[in-house]
């Protein structure tokens, strides 16, 4: 078992810096060290089931410890930013006040193709709109548009706009959820009521929802057929 | 900082339990391997009448290993622990029958065994790569 632990060991920190070398294209959602915990644990847990001369230790003791691993290494890249750039590097600027930094393409092995690519995937058709991209520490590209060709905001237009935040899910497939109806701040009362002036039952309803606006939204239940939404 | 502690923690005591089982193999192979120097070297040409010295090393080698498989089986190849086994078996067997040759090659190969035992689990850079 010591050995199967220290190869668990040697073989992790590897992966780490293959994966770190092999750059933030290859990552994707994940952080380098989740993406290898995810690789060792899909391919470590399996060994004993298809073997059953393995004993089951084969596959805890480098489960326990690349789990350790992980939480341990994250809670240290949280405190350190030395560790942080170590291990996921840093968000690398690629266009920069609209000028494409092709000498950081290039550090990072992306053609111009591939940035126009990731581009137009944001909507984007044209890159002299871009004022900056990033590519983040995850591998996600960030776009902010130049100011001209952003889309016109209210408060650019200077239009009054009532803040409506989230809709909270009161009613789900006929379940009142009274943790939303508290953060939405209203009272079950007030949703009977409401419901009664609509004619509805609480079971009849498949969706409600109700906005920091004041707004209700109501989907019925198809079997029950008494139309689809109201306001 | 809950979780941290807790991964620190089973970190901690993984590696504990991974150094320990370490130890205890190489003890358990040791105390093995001196109960078979216990063996007797040939055997005799009446074995029926003087076969308490090898029941008595048989029983303790046996002993030895009963007390401690369930432990080493929780981390050993469970094919390595049955052929040690298997190699008890044959030394008794080969002994009691009075077959010389095959009790000298039965003994070798249960010490082998032990040895193999042993140095699959001690910590050596040949092992680890």
């Amino acid at each position: 078992v010591i050995t199967v632990f220290l190869r668990t060991l040697i073989i992790y920190l590897i992966l780490i810096i293959s994966m770190r070398m092999m750059g933030k294209r290859q990552i994707g959602e994940l952080q380098i060290s989740e993406l290898v915990t995810t690789f060792m644990l899909s391919e470590l847990a399996t060994a004993p089931l298809s073997n059953k001369q393995i004993p089951v230790s084969y596959a805890l003791v480098p489960i326990f410890l690349l789990l350790s691993l992980e939480v341990i290494t994250s809670f240290l890249l949280m405190k350190s930013s030395f560790l942080k750039r170590l291990f996921t590097g840093r968000p690398s600027i690629i266009i920069h006040h609209g000028k494409i930094d092709q000498q950081e393409l290039g550090r990072l092995r992306i053609t111009i193709h591939e940035l126009l690519s990731e581009l137009r995937q944001k909507s984007i058709g044209d890159i002299a709109d871009v004022e900056y991209a990033i590519l983040e520490d995850n591998g996600k590209l960030s776009v902010f548009q130049k100011s001209v060709k952003a889309p016109l905001t209210p408060e650019q237009a200077d239009l009054a706009i009532t803040e409506n935040g989230i809709a909270h899910p009161i009613i789900a497939d006929g379940k009142i959820s009274r943790e939303n109806l508290t953060l939405a701040g209203v009272s079950e009362n007030w949703l009977h009521a409401q419901l009664k002036k609509r004619n509805l039952e609480t079971a009849e309803v498949f969706l409600l929802t109700l906005n920091d606006g004041g707004e209700l939204f109501i989907v019925t239940k198809e079997s029950i057929k008494k139309g689809q939404k109201q306001k | 900082m809950k979780t941290f502690i807790g991964a620190f923690l089973t970190l901690t005591l993984l590696t504990g339990a991974v150094i320990w089982n370490n130890i205890y193999i190489k003890k358990t192979t040791t105390d093995l391997l001196e109960a078979c120097e216990k063996l007797p070297e040939h055997v005799p040409e009446i074995p029926e009448g003087d076969a308490s010295d090898f029941k008595a090393a048989i029983r303790e080698t046996r002993d030895v290993w009963e007390r401690s498989r369930f432990l080493i089986c929780l981390s050993v190849n469970h094919a390595e622990a049955d052929a040690i086994d298997e190699a008890l078996g044959e030394t008794e067997v080969y002994y009691l029958t009075g077959d010389k040759s095959g009790y000298a090659n039965a003994c070798r190969a249960l010490k082998e065994k032990i040895r193999t035992l042993r140095r699959s689990e001690s910590l050596s850079l040949e092992g680890i790569l």
